[in-house]
């Protein structure tokens, strides 16, 4: 059994991982897209909504690949898959600039993270020598999560996917950074913070889902200066999520567990 | 479970050899205990999330016309409010992911850790922002001494820092303290990896009594290692210039690379419980 739960090192999960790569790759492209038909405000919280459930999907990417025995690999291989979603990301809106077509940039950026993310998985394969049977789909997949939760969240942030307004708002103040790190973060806590022998993937989806309006939240606060009121109801709409997702995650902790004590010592238990 | 998922399972955690994953092992090996188990990430990390995010806070304060020292604590509470939820979910998430070994889930366990985890939270990012900040005001009203805007250098400095205190303070991270029955100097074999004390002199020990040998030598170590990474940097990017950098820099790599062979040579044939094959 591996950390994850089944027999063969592969991860086995209630929530089919096709319907959570669907629910994050075309939830998340449709819902930065719709960002641009809406005004600033709605448009954000769009994008937002986007990263997030991107950022859900990424992290049962990572518990998949994860459960084959990463061990202190899990948030190296965040590093990674978030690296390359800030280069495909830049490499995307350049590209949309270049061509004066704004509607490329989104498409764009998740091919060359899909790129990227395949040339890493086979070096990791062929010269790393890691033998790990789904480490291509799965390094694929948490290089596009991590490309639309950029995305999402630089839209959330500058309020349009535009190259200029991006590039202003998001890349010279220097919060790409912090956007980087915040969905490092985001995507490779979930699993790392819930693994063991009793580790249950709704759980680590619950953990996922508060860290990622956490990140919401935060990118409400970071877009303070790009003007109107739009910060504050990305800002509100994360608060909300994570109140929810957080309290799922504790409740369901308090549940699975052995027991729960405010007070008093363990229980006797023959060696 | 059968033993040999057992040893697997056992074997994914010893990979992972610092105090904090022993306290994860200890359930497997039958030893409940009562310390927190604060799995928040890679320290490199964790501490560019919350120097990254305080950074960013304290920048946008300053833009909206804050006093910078008022703009850099804003940003230290918000870095610390994130610090504590993500502490809360890890601690919460590894405990249950033990629950087939009876590990009950304390919840004041949870609660008492949490304001000194979150105060030394603060006070880090508050430094790290502090130094930032510091790098970016211009000299006599001069050019700025960095380009860099304050966030990205705040997670840079956060993510070096999370390095050093992983790389260097780990090992005084309380391994002593949990390992206490057992030879001093004969580090942590993976034979014994888990087996670690739980019980103090009067009740359970608690991650507050490991975290007094950490507060006498981790913490002083790497903040010690931080500042020669610091000293150091600045002999080759400011004092000699570029070619000279070089040089200088593979002058001082050479330098601490034959320091630390004498050293832990020194220490091994001094204290160590060692002997040649």
């Amino acid at each position: 059994m591996s950390a994850g739960g089944s027999a063969d090192g592969a991860a086995a999960g209630a929530v089919s991982s096709t319907h959570l790569l669907l629910l994050g790759l075309v939830g998340g492209l449709i819902c930065i897209y719709l960002s641009g038909f809406f005004d600033e405000v709605l448009g954000s919280v769009i994008a937002g909504i986007g990263a997030v459930l991107a950022i859900i999907w990424g992290a049962d990417a990572i518990r998949r690949v994860a459960s084959y025995g990463l061990g202190t690999g899990v948030p190296s291989i965040g590093y990674m898959s978030l690296s390359v979603g800030v280069i495909s990301v830049l490499s995307g809106i350049s590209l949309s600039g270049h061509f004066d077509n704004i509607f490329i940039g989104p498409i764009a950026s998740l091919i060359i993270a899909a790129i990227i993310g395949a040339v890493i998985a086979v070096c990791a394969i062929k010269i790393v020598g890691m033998k790990i049977p789904i480490m291509i789909q799965c390094t694929i997949e948490i290089a596009m999560a991590s490309c639309i939760a950029i995305f999402g969240f630089s839209v959330g942030i500058a309020g349009s996917y535009d190259m200029v307004s991006i590039y202003e708002h998001v890349v010279a103040t220097g919060f790409i950074a912090v956007l980087f790190i915040m969905c490092t973060m985001a995507i490779q806590h979930p699993f790392n913070a819930c693994l063991g022998p009793n580790e249950d993937q709704v759980r680590t989806l619950k953990c996922a889902a508060s860290t990622a309006f956490l990140a919401l939240t935060v990118t409400g606060l970071l877009s303070v200066t790009t003007g109107g009121l739009g910060w504050f109801v990305v800002f509100i709409i994360g608060l909300i999520g994570w109140i929810i997702s957080f309290r799922s995650f504790v409740l369901a902790s308090c549940n699975d567990a052995a027991s729960t004590k405010w007070a008093g010592l363990w229980p006797k238990v023959e060696e | 479970m059968d033993p040999v998922t057992l040893g697997v399972v056992a074997l994914m955690g010893a990979v992972e050899s610092n105090p904090n994953s022993q306290v994860q092992l200890a359930p497997q090996m039958g030893h409940l205990h009562r310390m927190i188990n604060k799995a928040a990430s890679g320290e490199p990390v964790a501490y560019g999330v919350w120097c990254g995010v305080a950074g960013a806070i304290a920048y946008l304060a300053i833009t909206l016309g804050v006093m910078p020292i008022v703009a850099i604590a804003m940003g230290a509470c918000v870095a610390a409010f994130v610090h504590a939820i993500y502490t809360v979910t890890s601690h919460m998430g590894r405990i249950v992911g033990q629950s087939q070994f009876e590990q009950p889930l304390f919840m004041d366990v949870l609660t008492q850790s949490l304001g000194p985890i979150v105060g030394h939270g603060f006070i880090t990012s508050f430094c790290i922002v502090g130094i930032s900040y510091l790098m970016t005001i211009p000299i006599n009203f001069g050019e700025p001494l960095h380009v860099f805007p304050i966030p990205l250098l705040a997670m840079l400095w956060g993510i070096a820092l999370g390095s050093i205190g992983s790389a260097t303070g780990d090992v005084h991270y309380g391994a002593e303290s949990e390992y206490q029955k057992f030879e001093f100097g004969g580090g942590t074999p993976v034979a014994i990896q888990g087996d670690i004390v739980t019980k103090a002199p009067l009740g359970a020990k608690n991650s507050m009594d490991v975290v007094n040998f950490c507060a006498k030598f981790g913490g002083p170590l790497t903040g010690f290692c931080f500042g020669l990474v610091v000293f150091f940097s600045f002999w080759n990017t400011v004092v000699f210039g570029i070619y000279g950098g070089i040089v200088v820099g593979i002058l001082i790599i050479i330098l601490l690379v034959i320091l630390n062979d004498r050293l832990e040579v020194f220490a091994r044939n001094q204290y160590g419980p060692y002997e040649e094959d």
